[in-house]
């Protein structure tokens, strides 16, 4: 297909769709087996940032037999175009039809972006449930981390891959790749041989009267009961690519990102990611400066950022950065470490990453209150932000960015106000800095999520707090805080529908069908979200979306999601949420073995490749 | 600290990036190829280099020049040659000038005309064979030229400085030296939408095809290449 520049021109951001970047991968279709599209449900500049998205591009690509392409989801403008002059979804590669390729791999980053899938999808002429594709069409595979539940996108998917995919991906198409037959065999035979891979078609649910799970089981014989998530057992040797592509425009996170380790030790009791991604697995000191210097001389970036969840656990992180500064600095690139964590912020950390260019500065305490902070186990004091917070100010900081919960479990209206206090006891710090030293601009950007309870937390049972309570909350915040502080808040609505889908069941995707047939897409962008297509679709289907938000799970409840095996145990997210409760703090476990599980569900160890390596 | 003047390319395939983003492209091909760029002093650093003038998005060019400053003086041939190495077909080095005269301006500052191939779609060549010729007998061509602060009406003739135009399959080909700079300016695009709007055999939703070939400095009351300084 040939996209032309009388189209192009009428769209805002034509680069979006022309590809031809930097290091994109050419081959010829015609020595090729195995057409693959990498789809990530929002627009370019979004999904370009995205780490696994480059690491599957580079893995499938690295297989001579196999030829992965990308494909974003056009942005409004351009969708119109397409409409108007029959162009189907393309890839940016060969800008063939995605319709055409034998996989479809979309990954699902956030839950409101699922109705772009089905927007992708009908863009490309492609049935939007799988029950009603055929043989000719693509088989659409999904993963990432919103696929630990996959069961409101039950029957759109073919296959979800639940944990890393670049451990699953080459077994799926090794096997594709011999198989001659129906898909719906071939997608049996996955199930069956390839560890990691749920196909829903291959199970049923059955629900109590009031609208719970009764038993989820499979449907055809030597199909698992359980899925275990697959993940690399150890970052050595892990691929990474050491030639992303370059984009020609600026995408989100326009520089070179290293990933330094993976999983979490910290124990945040909302947080997902912490409990989906252990065991920990770091990746060694030197690797990490190779791979660097190899991806900067192919890419021509002057940035660096270290990816991560928790960058200041890196158990040789002073190192690591000390090293990276010496052979950076005459070069003038600079280093960016985000997702620092306020404890461990040092004056001589803050001193390393300044010696090029100063980036912004970001702090999550989460929560205003000691309380609050006790409650979801976020390991850090007052005194400790203040501290970290002066010491920034010292060193010419001036605007610094604060992230805080809402609507947290167990959160009363004193610890909402203990928000606006905490963001003025950190602007007092600036006035404690001589005038001589610190920055002659204050900015402190406060900016307040409003917490979504997810699958495979400590807080997977609670309920979310209504919109009024959160809103009435956000006011007080706002009355108290002092000037010099901008406070934004995330839109309450979007929060909610996040909140249904992150914990729903089946009988969500109809819904969710409806909702895109009613308009919905782009549900993260202010400007597009339209909360009356989900109203009505909620009632249309006559499902209560409060009874997935809105409501105290009991623990003997079956979850949606409880098939899935993440090798953390259910009584372990149990008990943290006793813990809760009473407000009693669980140590890292780098300090010592909590015993989640993760090291004795499966095969591999906790810390891999880690120096300290305090657990074993 | 020592000045080239490097003459460049804007393919067709990145015709629609921003002149940020294309400055940020070239950007890191010079620090791929290692070349020892010089970089500005003071708490944010960044590279010496600046472009004589920006192209509007959608438009190609086989001559964009650039100011850049390295550290030491360098074969200009190995110049080129680091750079096309760490290079594609969006945007070849054609020619690097070693500049020692420390009087000669910036390049931004020197240019006065650009010379540009404009293409655009006929419905009738003949038709508009006709229509072009009667065009071109108007003593003036007025068109309002708004800025972002104002608007006026200002006669392109003034700023064309030769215009001449064949007929090539379904085409109405254009080569157009225009005066550009910053005493007068006459953008390509200005022109094809001037056309488009007096023609009315010109396809209306065509994109014109625009290409920059030469950019040039005024010198005695004739215009020269910029790489002929």
């Amino acid at each position: 297909m040939n996209i032309t520049s009388d189209i192009l021109y009428k769209v805002e951001v034509p680069a979006r769709y022309t590809g031809g970047e930097l290091n994109m991968c050419i081959k010829d279709i015609n020595n090729i087996d195995i057409r693959f599209c990498f789809c990530f449900p929002d627009v370019y500049e979004v999904g370009m940032s995205h780490i696994g998205g480059r690491i599957l591009y580079h893995v499938l690509n690295e297989r001579e037999d196999t030829y992965c392409e990308r494909c974003f989801a056009p942005y409004d403008d351009m969708e119109k175009l397409m409409r108007e002059n029959n162009i189907h979804l393309f890839s940016l590669e060969t800008k063939d039809e995605i319709k055409k390729f034998n996989f479809l791999g979309f990954t699902l980053q956030y839950e409101m972006s699922y109705t772009n899938i089905l927007n992708m999808l009908n863009l490309s002429n492609i049935s939007l449930k799988a029950s009603k594709r055929d043989e000719d069409d693509p088989i659409i595979i999904m993963g990432g981390p919103c696929a630990y539940n996959p069961e409101p996108l039950y029957d759109i998917a073919d296959i979800f891959v639940i944990g890393e995919g670049e451990e699953v991906i080459n077994e799926i198409l090794d096997l594709y790749k011999t198989f001659k037959g129906k898909k719906q065999d071939f997608l049996y035979l996955l199930s069956v041989n390839v560890k990691g891979v749920y196909v829903p078609s291959l199970y049923s649910v059955l629900y109590n009267e009031d609208g719970t799970i009764k038993s989820f089981f499979p449907n055809k014989k030597d199909v698992p009961l359980k899925i275990e998530k697959r993940f690399l057992k150890s970052l050595k040797d892990a691929p990474y690519p050491s030639k992303p592509i370059v984009p020609y425009i600026d995408i989100v996170h326009n520089r070179v990102i290293i990933e330094i380790f993976r999983g979490c030790t910290q124990g945040c009791r909302f947080c997902q990611a912490g409990m989906i991604y252990r065991p920990v697995r770091e990746k060694s000191k030197e690797d990490i400066l190779e791979k660097s210097r190899e991806i900067l001389q192919n890419t021509g970036y002057d940035e660096v950022s270290l990816s991560s969840l928790s960058t200041c656990d890196y158990s040789d992180l002073n190192d690591l950065v000390e090293k990276m500064m010496e052979q950076y600095e005459d070069e003038k690139i600079s280093l960016s470490i985000p997702s620092i964590r306020v404890a461990s912020l040092s004056i001589d950390l803050l001193n390393q990453i300044q010696r090029v260019r100063k980036s912004g500065l970001t702090f999550a305490p989460e929560a205003g209150s000691q309380r609050m902070r006790d409650v979801i186990n976020k390991g850090v004091s007052e005194s400790e932000i203040l501290e970290a917070s002066y010491n920034a100010f010292l060193k010419g900081w001036g605007t610094i960015k604060l992230y805080f919960m809402l609507g947290l479990p167990y959160e009363t209206i004193e610890d909402a106000e203990a928000i606006a206090d905490l963001c003025n006891a950190i602007k007092s710090e600036y006035y404690k800095v001589p005038k001589e030293k610190r920055s002659k601009n204050l900015k402190i950007n406060a900016s307040i999520s409003i917490f979504v309870p997810k699958p495979f937390t400590p807080f997977q049972w609670s309920n979310q707090k209504s919109q009024n309570d959160i809103l009435e909350k956000v006011k007080i915040i706002k009355s108290k805080l002092s000037k010099n502080i901008n406070l934004s808040y995330h839109h309450t609505k979007l929060s909610f529908l996040e909140a249904v889908f992150a914990r729903g069941d089946r009988k969500l995707c109809d819904v969710l069908i409806k909702a895109y047939e009613n308009g919905a897409k782009f549900d993260g962008w202010n400007d597009f979200f339209k909360y009356s297509a989900w109203e009505s679709a909620f009632n249309e289907l006559n499902v209560d979306p409060n009874f997935y938000a809105s409501r105290n799970r009991e623990y003997d409840e079956i979850l949606p999601w409880d098939f899935i095996n993440i090798g953390v145990s259910k009584k372990y997210l149990e008990c943290e949420n006793e813990k809760a409760k009473s407000e009693t703090l669980t140590k890292d476990c780098r300090e010592k073995c909590m015993g989640c599980g993760i090291n004795t569900e499966f095969e591999g160890k906790c810390f891999d490749g880690s120096i300290h390596n305090k657990a074993d | 600290m020592v000045r080239y003047i490097i003459k460049l390319t804007k393919g067709e395939s990145i015709k629609f990036i921003s002149h940020l983003d294309y400055l940020k492209a070239v950007q890191r091909i010079i620090k791929r190829s290692q070349i020892p760029v010089q970089y500005s002093k003071g708490f944010n650093p960044h590279m010496e280099c600046s472009f004589a003038q920006p192209l509007p998005v959608g438009v190609c060019s086989q001559g964009e020049y650039l100011d850049l400053y390295l550290q030491e003086e360098m074969d200009k041939n190995l110049i080129l040659k680091s750079l096309n190495k760490c290079s594609d077909k969006n945007m070849k080095f054609l020619d690097a000038k070693l500049i020692q005269d420390e009087k000669i301006k910036k390049t931004m500052a020197l240019v006065e005309a650009c010379l540009y191939t404009i293409d655009l779609k006929a419905n009738d060549s003949r038709d508009c064979n006709e229509e072009l010729k009667a065009l071109i007998n108007e003593e003036k061509w007025m068109i309002s030229k708004k800025t972002k602060t104002s608007e006026a009406l200002m006669d392109l003739k003034e700023a064309i400085i030769e215009l001449n135009y064949i007929f090539e399959n379904e085409y109405l080909k254009i080569v157009a030296m225009l005066k550009s700079g910053s005493k007068v300016n006459l953008s390509s695009q200005l022109v094809a939408k001037f056309l488009k709007d007096n023609l009315l055999s010109l396809n209306k939703d065509s994109f014109p095809i625009i290409e920059r070939i030469e950019m040039y400095f005024n010198h005695d009351n004739s215009y020269i290449p910029i790489g002929l300084l």
